[in-house]
């Protein structure tokens, strides 16, 4: 069974709970997206099943396993599933369903740094249909915008076969934390909590004699004070750019390992970002980091090779170091609809689960 | 440096700020891009943090010299020393036109003259008064005349003087006009000078077998254009000189109706190495005659192959002249040859004197009353009398009479003045031991205006004292022994001069006349170049000698070196004796007066006013005559003093052709070394060949390679900015995706 506690809030920065703003669910999820996650909705109960089968090796031959319900079946589905009898009762096509008890539970830590904040595409584009404001004003729909979507989704997956979710935000720190629930409001408790604290750039400020280095997220200390709340076995999906150090994410990951916590990684970037393709302008561009860096004024012709280069590598070792621990790894597209992308991963992860 | 348009060249400079100002506008107005992944910006910066900065410095270098040489190219900046990047400054073209003699040489339809007027119109079409190019036209026929002097930027007015130019009959004055090209023509460095020589260089202009290599010229001459030379022969004769053998006519002698004069003809061209012919015709003329041709005397002048010159004795009748030739209506010889290459060396003119009769004045004292016992006592004043008007009653000793043709006055040397002399044709002075020292100042005043002096040695045994003042007041550098020298026995006289023309009408019987002539004593006297000895007594000493007064044009003194008296010589009692003194009186008169005739260009220096009587009457001539005319010196009272005739430069119509080659290192050695090109005469558009020096009205404003140059830079420019940027690369694949952020290209903008 699962354990419902919604109202069990507690963390280190402010709580969502009951004080925090209606959120229309159509404003993270897409109409687009939230279909796609009903019709795979199957598949993400055995995420989560594929998350406790460290343990249970096989759902189908346990004791714990009992029936729950049928289902259509859907083209794609797994024929093992089929519900021969109903077949021959019925001549339809049904698939078993089964509810299992769980222990494991979903964390989602969602960066909140100031490179969160980039976005180059529209509110309007990404959002319901008839949205072109964010609750505080933006109008463009920023990194921190989609890791909210993807958050939500996970927590709709998860919350929908019955297991708990919780919630981090971080960046130097831990900013808030939602204890892990299964109650029905826990849903709308992470995406108000979400929306409420939107990312912020980064302002630096410099005193005489002071390095004004670049604010970035420190995911070993989010890691280690996540860790540090939790006595059982979990979930980490965390949902981030990953501009960081990737030492530092290595340290964090090893730790995650060690306390046997399985990890999902979200890698969440703009499409500008992965593709540098900035408008000519003459004298060059003035570019202003989100996390105190200095400016800088440079033709982004001149160096988009090397731009490209750089985060080419940056990201081909986060996927190596995360799929090298044996986690899951995803690079998200904030210019690209969750329900495709999110669709893939699972797939992707019910393929590897199969194969233990 | 300096610049040709220093306004522009100086607001382009300023423009060489521009892209620095550009750069900092454009700082100033930027906004800000804000950027998630600014830790890859900044660590692909780092990476190529020198390679951009050598860029940047490349691409402003780059940009600052483009502008720079833009700007330089619209301000043209000339260097010192040296001609400017391209031919853009302002010329100054001074047009030195061939209108000597010789450049009527025929050729097609026109002459060589039109050729070289075409050719210097062209020029002056190639010229462009509107950047500030110049003209100065100048005629070559001497001397050297400033047609339109110094540069004037009227391009209009020079085209007139050239229209207008006409060919004349004097030399190729090259020297003269240079002098002018060197007066007129400071060299500036903001200005180009160009010295173009429009005639056919053939040899009566520039003779390289006389001249030499030419003068020779400090510093680097200025480019010079040359018409390329004549290069086909051209036949040509001219009349060098005529001479009659009979200087003065006189009226009251016996003149035969046909006189004879010596004509000297000089011929050029191919036909030189050819036997020749060339029909003369002479005639006696005054102002009132026409040129019929039953006037005219004709000899057939026969030129053997090879001879160039030819002098032959031709007839002139006098009697043709109709009435009486005298001062109102004074006479000429009139010689005229066959048309040939060069019209206006075809005739010559020369003023022929006449006198009622020859004065002169014997200064002389006057025989003692009884004295006169016999020839063993005539003094050599008394043979001069009876040399003089043999005809005369009484021996002629003391006699005048006014129907002899030579009319004697005897004055005595001690007392006389300029007054005695005033109406003499010739004077004889056989005393010059009685001649006080002031009165050879007025013998030779007397004999510098035109007139004969004949002197002889002190018939006194002794030394010959008056010699230092004779030699000094008429300007002689002659040395006497002063002691008279005994000839022991009697010396023989030598001919030394038979072509003098003093004694040409004695011809071959001159010869004859001398060979009984002996000489007793006679004075020693060292000629030192100057004079002529006539006479030799032996091979030694000088009989007679002949000089110009002073070295001048006009006077001419004959000095007997030993007295013509029996004691010194048997002359006073030889036949020869009074063709001698006669010829020397007739004939020095004509000589002593000067042959009245010039060369055309040469400077006409004459107290009174010159009118022209031939080819036309006309006013008043001034300067130098350029063109063979016959002018009358007239007095202040409208007389006619005397006949002035200008005849062509004979020396300049050769009609010689030269190589090209040798001609271009003779200008080069004369203006100096420098460019040289020669002007295509042909039809067609004007050019020049080789270096291209008149191409100032094709020349764009402003300074073209610069301008290319700074072109190229500005494409090298664009290209090293779009390499730089990596544009060409920009759409390769990106991590992912490729389409462009919109919000981004708004906040660029």
């Amino acid at each position: 069974m699962s354990r419902t506690e919604a109202d069990d809030t507690s963390g280190v920065g402010e709580a969502g709970g009951a004080a925090a703003p209606q959120i229309d669910a159509s404003l993270y999820l897409h109409p687009h997206t939230l279909a796609r996650l009903s019709s795979f909705e199957l598949r993400a109960k055995m995420i989560v099943e594929g998350l406790s089968s460290g343990q249970h090796r096989s759902p189908y031959q346990g004791f714990s396993v009992e029936f729950a319900q049928h289902r259509p079946y859907t083209s794609g589905d797994d024929l093992r599933h089929l519900d021969w009898k109903v077949f021959a009762r019925s001549d339809k096509l049904h698939l078993k369903q089964y509810q299992q008890e769980t222990n494991l539970d979903l964390i989602v830590m969602v960066d909140c740094s100031g490179s969160m904040a980039y976005g180059s595409r529209t509110f309007a584009d990404a959002s319901g249909e008839g949205r072109t404001k964010s609750p505080d004003g933006r109008t463009h729909w920023s990194k921190f915008d989609h890791a909210t979507a993807l958050a939500a989704a996970l927590s709709y997956i998860t919350l929908r076969q019955g297991d708990r979710v919780g919630l981090e935000m971080f960046d130097e720190e831990v900013k808030l934390m939602l204890r892990r629930s299964s109650s029905q409001g826990t849903w709308r408790q992470i995406v108000s909590a979400l929306a409420s604290h939107p990312a912020h750039r980064t302002h630096v400020v410099v005193s005489p004699g002071d390095d004004p280095s670049p604010r970035s997220s420190d995911l070993r200390r989010a890691i280690d004070q996540t860790l540090g709340q939790i006595t059982n076995r979990c979930i980490l999906a965390i949902v981030s750019d990953f501009f960081m150090d990737l030492d530092m994410v290595r340290d964090a990951l090893a730790r995650a390992r060690h306390a046997r916590a399985d990890v999902m990684a979200f890698q969440v970037m703009d499409r500008a970002e992965l593709d540098f393709a900035i408008p000519d302008a003459a004298g060059g561009v003035l570019f202003e980091g989100l996390e105190g860096e200095s400016l800088l004024k440079i033709d982004p012709r001149a160096i988009r090779e090397a731009y490209l280069e750089a985060v080419r590598a940056h990201n081909t070792r986060l996927r190596t170091m995360m799929l090298g621990m044996g986690y899951d790894y995803a690079l998200v597209n904030t210019h690209e609809f969750l329900g495709p992308a999110l669709a893939a991963f699972v797939s992707r992860r019910n393929a590897q689960i199969k194969r233990h | 440096m300096t610049f040709l348009n220093p306004t522009l060249a100086f607001a382009a400079l300023a423009c060489v700020l521009a892209p620095v100002i550009i750069h900092l506008l454009f700082r100033r107005r930027r906004r800000p891009v804000e950027w998630g992944a600014m830790r890859f910006v900044l660590e692909a910066f780092r990476r190529h943090r020198r390679r951009l900065r050598l860029e940047q410095i490349l691409l402003l270098a780059a940009r600052t010299l483009a502008v720079l040489l833009l700007a330089l190219a619209v301000g043209r900046p000339m260097l010192s020393g040296t001609t400017p990047l391209e031919s853009r400054r302002p010329r100054d073209l001074f047009i030195l036109i061939d209108n000597s003699v010789v450049s009527q040489v025929r050729s097609g339809n026109g002459t060589e003259f039109d050729g070289n007027k075409k050719a210097a119109l062209r020029l002056l079409d190639e010229l462009d008064s509107t950047r500030g190019d110049r003209a100065a036209v100048i005629a070559l026929g001497a001397p050297a005349e400033r047609l339109i002097a110094p540069p004037t930027n009227e391009l209009g007015a020079a085209r007139r003087a050239l229209e207008a130019l006409e060919p004349t009959d004097s030399g190729f004055d090259l020297r003269g006009a240079q002098a002018i090209v060197r007066e007129i023509g400071e060299p500036t460095e903001s200005r180009d000078a160009s010295v173009a020589i429009l005639s056919r260089l053939r040899a009566g202009a520039v003779n390289l077998q006389s001249e030499g290599t030419g003068g020779t010229s400090a510093g680097k001459g200025p480019p010079m254009l040359l018409t390329p030379p004549a290069t086909e022969e051209a036949d040509n004769c001219a009349i060098v000189q005529i001479e009659p053998l009979r200087s003065v006519l006189l009226r009251n002698g016996e003149n035969a109706p046909t006189q004879q004069a010596r004509v000297t003809l000089k011929r050029s061209g191919a036909w030189t190495s050819k036997p020749g012919q060339v029909t003369l015709r002479l005639r006696a003329a005054t102002t009132h005659d026409s040129t019929q041709e039953q006037s005219w005397d004709k000899t057939l002048v026969r030129f053997a192959p090879g001879q160039e010159t030819l002098s032959v004795l031709a007839p002139v009748a006098v009697s043709n002249v109709k009435g009486e030739a005298g001062p109102a209506r004074p006479l000429w010889i009139e010689g005229r040859i066959d048309e040939d290459a060069v019209p206006g060396d075809n005739v010559f003119r020369r003023p022929w004197k006449t006198r009622e009769q020859v004065r002169v004045v014997l200064i002389a004292p006057q025989a003692a009353p009884g004295t006169a016992s016999g020839p063993e006592s005539y003094s050599a004043a008394d043979w001069f009398s009876l040399a003089l008007s043999p005809t005369a009653a009484g021996a002629g000793i003391g006699l005048e009479t006014e129907s002899e043709p030579v009319r004697v006055l005897r004055v005595d040397p001690a007392h006389f003045s300029a007054g005695d002399l005033a109406a003499a044709d010739a004077a004889i002075v056989t005393r010059p031991d009685l001649v006080e020292a002031g009165a050879w100042a007025i013998l030779a005043n007397f004999t510098q205006k035109g007139s004969l002096l004949v002197v002889t040695p002190a018939p006194q045994a002794g030394a010959q004292v008056w010699c230092d003042a004779f030699t000094k007041s008429l300007g002689l550098s002659w040395q006497f022994s002063r002691e008279s020298r005994e000839w022991s026995p009697p010396a023989g006289l030598v001919s030394a001069e038979i072509d003098q023309p003093l004694f040409a009408s004695l011809g071959a019987e001159l010869a004859d006349l001398v060979k009984p002539v002996s000489v007793f004593r006679s004075l020693g006297v060292e000629l030192k170049g100057e004079g002529t000895a006539v006479f030799r007594i032996g091979e030694e000493s000088p009989f007679l000698v002949t000089a110009r007064a002073g070295g001048a044009g006009s006077g001419l003194v004959v000095l007997f070196l030993s007295s013509p008296e029996l004691a010194w010589t048997n002359l006073p009692a030889m036949p020869l004796m009074v063709p001698l003194v006669q010829e020397i009186v007739r004939q020095g008169v004509g000589l002593a007066a000067g042959p009245s005739t010039v060369v055309a260009g040469s400077s006409l220096d004459s107290p009174d006013e010159l009118r022209r009587v031939e080819p036309a009457e006309s006013g008043a001539v001034l300067g130098a005559a350029r063109n063979a005319s016959l002018l009358r010196r007239v007095d202040a009272r409208g007389a006619t003093r005397e006949l002035i005739a200008v005849n062509p430069d004979s020396q300049a119509s050769d009609t010689g052709v030269q190589p090209k080659e040798r001609l271009a290192g003779y200008f080069k050695q004369t203006f100096g070394p420098g460019e040289l090109a020669w002007i295509d005469t042909s039809d067609k558009p004007a050019s020049v060949e080789g270096q291209g020096l008149l191409r100032t009205r094709n020349t764009p404003p402003i300074d073209l390679p610069l301008l290319i140059a700074g072109l190229v830079l500005l494409i090298a420019d664009v290209a090293m900015s779009r390499w730089f940027s990596h544009a060409v690369r920009a759409e390769t694949q990106a991590v992912a995706g490729t389409v462009r952020p919109e919000s981004l290209a708004e906040a660029a903008a």
